[in-house]
């Protein structure tokens, strides 16, 4: 039986994929996905008792609360993003750099990935009660906890890049006489980004996921401070409006990387 | 024999020391084998002199192109040694540059780029103008002076070749290795390719040693000095054809000569002969292992 389901989708994808009409007419069920997503949402609200209308807001309340709090919001995202920019440029290029060498040497695999393999799993959420006590300000330990977080999938992606570079391109730099550091700038490098833009793109998740995380946890402002301030004091609304905005902040982040991927990359891999 | 007369070859490293043989490269005795159960090359030796055109003639499975790696130093080999001018090659080096049959270009970077990689390796005190300048020269040389600024992605099958080899004659190396280079164009652009590497060889007075690998008898008669025919399973030298047809030449002129044919069908025989004998004995291990 699964076998079966199996060939059928499968025979489905095919028969998508040839006719560029039927992935348009996909792509008008995706985009009516959010509006039916918004008519029942809509609907809802409508239908709930009065009383209740303030802890399930419609969304009409909730996109006009959007719009008043934008000056809030704004200095929000500029808050954290003075946690996520620095610490997670940090993550990618100390887990490119570090990755890559480490991927390009068999002496360094031998001793960092077994430690690798033990520490990456640790979900950085454990260490953010520590890192809060032990560094001094709440920006500082975000940003340690953020940089973690983001460190990891950079640096296995940028390794396993580095280790997955085409025989044909180490034979070339062999026979053009490359020392190791020349082979690792001009060959791996270039040759792993595809594999290091899908580390970022995971760590750009985690770091998003662990920046709201630790503003919940002991800041002043901030997305993720916003949507708890707000939801302390009841204002439902408010705290709906700022996972609105938190989640269109992440979609245009990632939108932004999927076109620096696009930009960087430009050679078929 | 005069110092003078001594070929001036080439600025790189390797290729200025002077060695401590003849000018010659020799492979001896050489046995390879990627693992146990079969054997890649057997007792391979054969002797290629300072700037002769040397090509290896093999089907699939006569590991001309393992030969290729060996000589080049990307492989080791398993007994036997390869001497060049008298040193034992042990690893790769930029007195023997290299042609593969796709993707020798990075495609991070311009075709110039790319050609200046080579010329950095071989002029290491020029300048970053005098570089360009002469990745440029090179280019012009196989006709791709206008394309310098493209990416390989950008270019056809055939321009890319002829990128490759604008690359590896600007290392300057005394010995050229190319594996099949033109193996995956279409026969317009391979006879194009052929021409193109016949007329700079003939042009140049660099006079470097070629070793070129390819599976069809008209190249190697076309482009070759000698051939040196290999035969499968495992890889062993089968025999030696001198190869005297007057340069300059071209397919054209060639394939119209009755001696051209000759020789072409007296190395087709062979060639048959030993795929013949292949079919044969890989049908009595199949029947003995089917049963029947």
């Amino acid at each position: 039986m699964p076998a079966v389901l199996e060939q059928e989708t499968n025979s489905g994808r095919g028969r998508s994929a040839k006719r560029p009409m039927s992935r348009f007419i996909l792509s008008l069920y995706g985009v009516s996905l959010f509006i039916a997503v918004l008519a029942v949402w809509a609907t809802v609200a409508w239908l709930l008792p009065t009383k209740h209308r303030y802890l399930f807001p419609s969304p009409w309340l909730t996109f006009s609360t959007l719009y008043e709090s934008m000056p809030e919001l704004l200095v929000s995202t500029a808050s954290s993003f003075l946690i996520l920019a620095p610490a997670y440029a940090g993550a990618v290029i100390l887990g490119t750099v570090w990755g890559v060498l480490v991927g390009g040497s068999e002496r360094l695999r031998l001793i960092f990935i077994p430690f690798a393999r033990v520490v990456a799993p640790v979900p950085p959420t454990v260490y953010i009660p520590y890192a809060i006590a032990l560094l001094p300000t709440f920006r500082s330990s975000a940003i340690f906890i953020v940089l973690l977080a983001a460190f990891w999938p950079v640096f296995i992606n940028a390794s396993a890049g580095t280790l997955a570079v085409p025989e044909q391109h180490r034979d070339n730099a062999r026979a053009l006489g490359f020392t190791h550091f020349e082979y690792l700038r001009r060959v791996a490098f270039p040759a792993a980004l595809p594999f290091i833009f899908n580390g970022m793109h995971v760590g750009l998740g985690m770091a998003f996921i662990m920046l709201t995380v630790a503003e919940l946890f002991g800041s002043t402002s901030g997305l993720g401070r916003f949507v708890q301030y707000y939801a302390d004091y009841a204002d439902f609304p408010r705290m709906l409006a700022g996972i609105l905005y938190t989640g269109l902040i992440t979609f245009l982040s990632m939108t932004g990387l999927g076109l620096l991927e696009k930009k960087i990359i430009f050679w078929p891999h | 024999m005069p110092a003078t007369l001594t070929p001036a070859t080439s600025r790189s490293p390797e290729a200025g020391a002077p060695g401590t043989g003849p000018g010659e490269l020799r492979v001896e005795n050489l046995f390879f084998a990627y693992d146990e159960q079969r054997i890649t090359l057997e007792d391979i030796s054969f002797v290629v002199p300072e700037g002769e055109f040397v090509c290896l003639l093999g089907a699939s499975g006569s590991g001309k192109t393992t030969l290729l790696r060996l000589i080049a130093g990307l492989e080791s080999p398993g007994s036997g040694r390869i001497l060049w001018r008298g040193d034992p090659v042990t690893g790769p080096s930029l007195g023997r540059s290299i042609v593969f049959q796709e993707y020798s270009l990075f495609p991070w970077y311009r075709l110039r780029d790319n050609v200046a990689l080579a010329i950095e390796k071989a002029r290491p005190g020029a300048t970053k103008a005098e570089t360009r300048e002469v990745a440029d020269e090179y280019l012009g040389m196989v006709g791709l002076r206008d394309a310098a600024h493209k990416y390989p992605h950008e270019l056809s099958g055939g321009m890319r070749q002829r990128g490759a080899i604008a690359r590896t004659l600007a290392l300057g190396s005394p010995i050229l290795l190319m594996d099949e280079p033109f193996g995956a164009l279409d026969p317009a652009n391979r006879l194009r390719l052929q021409d193109l590497l016949l007329g700079i060889r003939h042009g140049s007075s660099s006079g470097s040693m070629v070793i070129f690998v390819t599976h069809d008898v008209d190249e190697a008669l076309l482009l070759g000095d000698r051939v040196v025919i290999l035969g499968s399973t495992p890889g062993r030298v089968i025999d030696e054809i001198r190869v005297d047809f007057p340069r300059p030449r071209n397919a054209e002129a060639l394939f119209a000569l009755g001696t051209f044919r000759e020789l072409r069908s007296e190395i087709s025989a062979y060639y048959h002969r030993d795929a013949l004998r292949q079919i044969d004995r890989s049908s009595l291990i199949t029947s003995q292992q089917e049963g029947i």
